[in-house]
């Protein structure tokens, strides 16, 4: 896993697991991650595969009962999971930004939409009340929020979805974050305002060396915005790559079967593949490597051990006992 | 999504909704005229209450347009200046309860686990005492009388309602993504109880404290009905009280201090169910 450039954020061996009454539900079972400095990292996976909870842990907003259990969360050289709660309440929001998936529900609807982004600037910065205005309008206008004097007095209500996802990322970026990260943030908006805001926060990194941590099952995005991809499954990380070599040289048959579950424009296929059964259940995961229920590759061992993470080339780690046979070997479906 | 939609109509919506709701009207103008006799009463009372102004149990007449009482003062002074204790009592309580019950329950409802066990113990020791015989027995051990003390005595367990709607309401509003967004941006506790959980939650507390209000006025005239009010003041409950001798052959003295009783009541439980109509979520669309 070594990259060129700065690492902002490296996550070694994150264990956050949830002691339910029915069990312990290992969201994210030890998982390794870097992102560099002003770089996009994507993660992806299907829906409860762990990402949110990655993200999560990194802020340390996994509420009861889920519990960090293992690892270090280094962040500009300083552990996250050695800082009391009042540092991190510094930390968010401050150093790093969380933007969320559903614009709708995260504003505030009784406040004006200039008030909550004046106190997420309040809450971090020293500005005194007669030039927040100002601040909060050149913060509107770099998000591309259009008329914005007017606007910031207006509710949340009269805002679009698309304008209330600039309005989150207005906040986040309000103190010039250092990490920014955007839990599936254009998922619940429509194809065109999904590209302005990706767009918006391609222009974010370029203009502030925001670095992102981008979640998404969206392998679209990821192939437009990201610069390397973690693939996630089950609360393991299963490929890390950068992105072109994910995309065009996919080693983890998960990610190979992610892939080809994807529409394309370009190939001329009658059926999409689809990956055949269910991310399991957490509470009772396979023994071996958890993919193995539903992979095409499944031999014995792959029931037995856990693969580890192996980087096979510089800056491409991937968890898979067998891939060095699969190349050769047709898969047979053999769930 | 539904629901936060519904949450964000604004105050000018709820307006609109509030003034086609006629009962709520009618209520809010019983309200206002009962304030505005509290606030002028020595401008409009004919006489001095406390004053003998006449013979004793004159019937209602041009000169003493609500009769006399048994010592002879002018009734319709004693019911103009008694709505000023009514409101004491019914704002006084309901205010005190609102400050009471909203902090309890804020703290209960945000802060959850074992903090929210005890204190809601205590709620429900509150509740399960039958709230008439406390009174009965604090004003009889303390001998305290006047309308203030009343109003602290109402608030005493009138706050319990309030603190178990506030805390409920409190845990569906931290779980809401507005509130995880703003601890994500790194709000305090503080911070979120009063910028994002307080605010979102006013209507309920309006509505409840409003609709409280006309319960305490009740309560202070059975009070003073049952000789536990000062007999000095100038209480519709208390002019109650004295008009019950006489019932058989001066029927004004008890008839316009309940009419007056009954009727505020009445403005104050239709303003709160209007405010309800127009302020709850869960109501609106149904009318």
């Amino acid at each position: 896993m070594t990259e060129e450039g700065e690492k902002l954020l490296s996550i070694k061996d994150l264990k956050t697991h949830f002691f339910t009454e029915r069990g312990v539900v290992k969201a994210v079972d030890g998982i390794n991650l870097e992102i560099g400095k002003g770089k996009i990292l994507g993660l992806v996976g299907e829906s409860g595969s762990g990402k949110t909870v990655t993200a999560l842990s990194i802020v340390r907003l996994v509420s009861y009962p889920g519990k960090i259990l293992n690892g270090y969360i280094l962040f500009q050289n300083e552990n996250l999971l050695e800082k009391n709660e009042r540092e991190m309440r510094h930390i968010r929001g401050n150093r790093i930004s969380m933007i969320f998936q559903d614009p709708m529900s995260c504003l505030n609807p009784v406040f004006t939409v200039g008030d909550q982004v004046a106190e997420a600037i309040r809450l971090h910065q020293d500005i005194p009340r007669s030039e927040i205005e100002q601040s909060v309008v050149n913060i509107f206008e770099k998000v591309g929020i259009p008329d914005a004097k007017k606007r910031l007095k207006e509710h949340p209500h009269k805002f679009s979805g698309g304008m209330r996802q600039r309005v989150m990322i207005a906040m986040a970026l309000s103190c010039h974050p250092d990490l920014l990260i955007a839990d599936e943030p254009t998922t619940n908006l429509d194809v065109t305002i999904q590209l302005q805001i990706l767009n918006l926060m391609r222009k974010i990194k370029r203009d502030f060396k925001t670095s992102i941590l981008l979640i998404t099952h969206d392998l679209g995005v990821i192939a437009e915005m990201a610069d390397h991809v973690a693939v996630m499954y089950a609360g393991k990380i299963m490929e890390y790559s950068d992105v072109v070599e994910v995309f065009s040289n996919p080693l983890h048959p998960y990610t190979k079967a992610l892939l080809e579950s994807v529409p394309r424009l370009d190939v001329e296929t009658r059926r999409l593949r689809v990956i055949p059964g269910t991310v399991p259940e957490l509470l009772n995961p396979p023994d071996g490597c958890r993919f193995s229920p539903r992979c095409a590759y499944t031999r014995e061992v792959c029931r037995k051990e856990v693969p580890p993470l192996i980087e096979i080339k510089r800056g491409h780690s991937v968890a898979c006992l067998r891939m060095n046979d699969i190349d050769t070997e047709r898969g047979d479906n053999n769930v | 999504m539904t629901q936060f939609a519904q949450r964000a109509v604004t105050w000018s919506e709820n307006w609109r909704r509030f003034r086609k709701n006629k009962a709520a009207l009618i209520g809010g103008l019983i309200v206002l005229a009962v304030v505005i006799t509290a606030i002028i009463a020595p401008v409009i009372s004919p006489y001095n209450p406390d004053d003998v102004v006449a013979g004793r149990l004159q019937p209602p007449s041009n000169k003493f347009w609500f009769g006399t009482d048994g010592i002879g003062r002018d009734c319709l002074s004693r019911v103009v200046w008694g709505s000023r204790t009514a409101l004491m009592v019914g704002l006084g309580a309901s205010l005190i309860s609102v400050i009471v019950g909203v902090a309890f329950g804020s703290i209960a409802g945000y802060y959850g686990g074992i903090i929210d066990d005890a204190m809601m113990r205590i709620c429900e020791i509150l509740l399960v005492i039958p709230s008439f015989f406390l009174y009965i027995l604090i004003v009889s051990i303390f001998r305290v009388r006047g309308p203030e003390y009343i109003a602290v005595l109402l608030a005493l367990t009138g706050w319990t309602e309030l603190a178990k709607i506030v805390r409920v309401d409190f845990f569906s509003l931290k779980e809401r993504e507005f509130t995880k967004a703003a601890i994500g941006l790194g709000a305090s506790d503080i911070h979120i109880i009063f910028r994002y959980l307080l605010p979102n939650d006013l209507a309920p507390i309006i509505v409840v404290a409003t609709m409280n209000i006309a319960g305490f006025i009740i309560m202070e005239a059975a009070l003073s009905f049952i000789g536990l009010g000062d007999p000095t003041a100038c209480s519709w409950g208390i002019m109650l009280s004295q008009g019950r001798q006489y019932i058989g052959y001066a029927w004004w003295l008890a008839t316009f201090p309940g009419l007056a009783t009954f009727i505020t009541a009445v403005g104050f439980n239709f303003l709160g169910d209007g405010l309800r109509d127009s302020l709850d979520p869960r109501l609106r669309g149904t009318i």
